[in-house]
């Protein structure tokens, strides 16, 4: 028998006072992992739908409207233009990770105006530089099925082909192959006019304003509304996406006279950082409970100490030596905190999902995946630390019993 | 160095010895199943634990009165205790030998400084003056660790409450001497040392589930388990019943008599002190007193 079993014989003596000890480790572990979880859990959804949005950030001309698509589709006609020069100047931007120009025009629809209640008589045309535009949205693809086979991208300088999106391509019921009309009013003109094109491809759905887009090439666009030098947007993707990092990037490009740095994620990132304050104040709360239950295992530890001091008293008697005893209550006090930490990992696993319905219940979450992530990495973190509360919470009580005297120690016990 | 002069009871005729219808009482109240050979022969066929070296230390086997050189040699010990500006003379010089195979019992009344010359004989406590040699080393001025070093494996403790740990059964709280001392651990020899003290079959019992005196007798076979040169045991007696207080001590006489064992206990019982050697009374920590015992133990040891 090592001192290891001696201490866990000694634990299992007590049974109900180890058993309360352990499950206040668990406990405050258990609150910990689920937090630490959620918040990985969390941080990896909200990534996830930032991506799924291309950009974070845009670069349009001061005055333009931010949710271009909605004031585009009320026939809008604010739409302001930024010159190429400005896409140049901003590609040498030491934090991009990746830029893409974009020419937004609004198209009449064929049978202009007609269909107005239902839904605007415009069609969004975007234009865009393909290549970069792809590396920023690397998930758009062609949908399948009857009517969409052998959907591509345009030529880079096609003249007349097109790419629909899904729900365009279901409105103006569309197929691959197709011709596509496109009625449009160039600068310096007041009269529209009609090209015509082919659909090479109809993108698959992606829940977002893409599905409600014509794409064409970028000089294509260009050319049809007659400004050869402009963008209306340029979308930039940043190395490093973060509420500090956004804002060095606004402050570097808003001295740009025409410019305005709109982050589409202005919404996200405001809760992203809701969820962080809530997270700090719950991390408070567990890391009271933590320590709560580091005092309630000294404090437990100690008590049985001094319970005990007449056995340790014989113990040093008999033989035992001051590191004897320390060794023999500090494994202890970590059996009980190692016990607590595999019991709270076991319980924030099993409450991982009870608290991921809960927390979609309580808050639109506005995220993608799994809240709550727990990680083999955060498991064995919490083991770790619950290993690390054993040994420091241990100290103290096996220092005390270890300095216990054996003559004291006896005249006491008795 | 005067450790080898005799104190006047150590210069005691062998051969008197005590009314032998006295010692067949005792000899009765002892339980009728223990073997006296077997605790012998299992330290014969275990060997002289190397701690039992230095001068009259070892284990006489095949005969306790073969040596009977003193295994704690005693001059003058101190201790005072230091309570505010009081001072109490727990134990005011006391010389003291004794030897391997003989019985020392201390009587005294309450605060006489019994437990306090105990712990220093132990090495427990370290004696704020005179000189004190246990086992072959002087243990003088030497610090705690050092203390339990000399103790460990050399001094077998019975004290008053009988400290078994609740946790472990009977065998367990046996070996706990050999898990601290990291002696191999051997089941076979802690039986057979449970037997010498009749508690061979509650080996894998809890303490909560014996008598006192059961447990007592547990406490025992937890200090002779290393095989200790001598056994001090602190008002044994004291939680028990006269039976069993008889049958300690009996037991005390016995394993003296098969092991030359030196056992020094302290009680406030004449009729049980009377199975010593020699019995030391203490008052005000100082011997008053030096009396022959009955010498219970030196007709076994004569092989009557
Ligand atoms: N740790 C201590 N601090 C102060 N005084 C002490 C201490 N231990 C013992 N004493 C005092 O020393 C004296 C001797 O005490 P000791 O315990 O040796 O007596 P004793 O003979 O064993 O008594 P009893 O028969 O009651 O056990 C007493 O007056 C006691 O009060
Ligand atoms: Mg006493």
């Amino acid at each position: 028998m090592g001192y290891f079993r001696l201490a866990l014989r000694n634990l299992a003596h007590r049974p109900l006072r180890t058993a309360l000890t352990v499950t206040g480790i668990g406990l405050a572990v258990a609150v910990a992992v689920s937090l630490i979880g959620f918040n990985l859990g969390y941080r990896q959804s909200i990534h996830t739908s930032i991506d799924k949005l291309g950009f974070q950030v845009m670069l349009m001309a001061k005055g333009c409207p931010y949710e271009a698509a909605t004031m585009m589709l009320k026939g809008g006609t604010g739409l302001l233009y930024l010159p190429t020069s400005t896409f140049d100047e901003v590609k040498m931007d030491p934090e991009l990770a990746a830029i893409t120009p974009i020419f937004v025009g609004l198209a009449q629809k064929e049978g202009g105006g007609l269909r107005d209640d239902e839904g605007g008589a415009f069609v969004v045309l975007s234009g865009i530089d393909q290549a970069s535009f792809l590396t920023m949205k690397p998930w758009l693809t062609f949908a399948e099925g009857p009517g969409r086979e052998g959907g591509r991208w345009f030529a880079p300088e096609a003249a007349n082909e097109v790419v629909m999106g899904f729900e365009v391509a279901e409105y103006e019921q569309r197929k691959v192959g197709d011709t596509f009309y496109v009625t449009v009013t160039p600068q310096g003109q007041t009269e529209p006019q009609t090209h015509e094109m082919k659909v090479v491809g109809i993108l698959d759905r992606t829940g977002t304003q893409d599905d409600g887009t014509v794409f064409l090439p970028l000089s294509t666009a260009r050319r049809l509304f007659n400004r050869p030098d402009e963008l209306t947007i340029v979308g930039v993707k940043l190395k490093e996406f973060s509420g500090v990092r956004l804002r060095e990037f606004e402050k570097r490009w808003a001295k740009l006279p025409e410019v305005q740095v709109v982050s589409l994620q202005q919404v996200k990132t405001t809760l992203v950082s809701l969820v962080e304050t809530a997270q700090t104040m719950i991390a408070a709360v567990a890391v009271v409970a933590i320590i709560v239950a580091v005092i309630g295992v000294i404090n437990t530890i100690l008590m049985s100490v001094v319970e005990r001091t007449g056995e340790i008293g014989i113990m040093k008697a008999i033989g035992a030596t001051r590191g004897d005893i320390f060794q023999i209550i500090w494994l202890e006090t970590l059996a009980i905190c190692l016990g607590g930490g595999l019991l709270g990992c076991v319980g924030a696993l099993l409450g991982a999902r009870a608290v991921e319905a809960a927390l979609r219940l309580l808050i639109d979450v506005g995220a993608h995946g799994s809240i709550v992530a727990i990680t083999p990495g955060i498991l064995l973190g919490a083991l770790g630390g619950a290993a690390a509360l054993g040994v420091f919470a241990g100290l103290y009580p096996a220092w005390r019993a270890a300095s216990l005297r054996p003559i004291e120690a006896i005249r006491e016990g008795e | 160095m005067t450790s080898q002069q005799s104190s006047p009871a150590d210069s005691r005729d062998p051969a008197t010895t005590g009314p032998a219808h006295r010692s067949d009482v005792l000899e009765a109240a002892l339980p009728p199943a223990v073997s006296g050979a077997t605790l012998s022969s299992a330290v014969a066929a275990g060997g002289v634990p190397a701690s039992t070296g230095g001068s009259g230390a070892g284990f006489p086997h095949g005969g306790p009165t073969v040596d009977r050189s003193p295994v704690i040699i005693a001059r003058g010990l101190v201790r005072h205790y230091h309570r505010g500006s009081e001072t109490v003379r727990a134990l005011d010089g006391v010389d003291l030998d004794v030897r391997s195979g003989e019985m020392v019992a201390i009587l005294g009344p309450s605060g006489s400084g019994k437990t306090t010359l105990i712990n220093l004989l132990s090495c427990l406590d370290a004696p704020d003056a005179g000189t004190l040699t246990v086992a072959g080393r002087p243990v003088t001025g030497l610090g705690e660790e050092a203390l339990t070093a000399v103790r460990r494996g050399r001094i077998g403790f019975v004290f008053q409450k009988f400290h078994l740990l609740p946790a472990l059964t009977v065998a367990e709280n046996v070996e706990l001497p050999q898990l601290f001392l990291e002696q191999p651990i051997d089941r076979a020899h802690t039986l057979e040392v449970l037997r010498a003290v009749d508690l061979e079959n509650r080996a894998t019992h809890l303490p909560r589930e014996l008598s006192g005196g059961q447990m007592q007798r547990v406490a025992v076979a937890r200090a002779l388990i290393t095989r200790p040169a001598i056994l001090i045991a602190d008002e044994p007696t004291g939680n028990l019943d006269r039976a069993n207080g008889e049958a300690l001590f009996a037991l005390f006489r016995r394993l003296i008599a098969q092991e030359g064992l030196a056992v020094v206990v302290t009680t406030h019982n004449h009729h049980l002190a009377e199975q010593a050697d020699r019995i030391i009374t203490l008052e005000d920590g100082r011997i008053v007193r030096e009396e022959r015992g009955c010498g219970v133990g030196e007709r076994v040891t004569e092989g009557g």
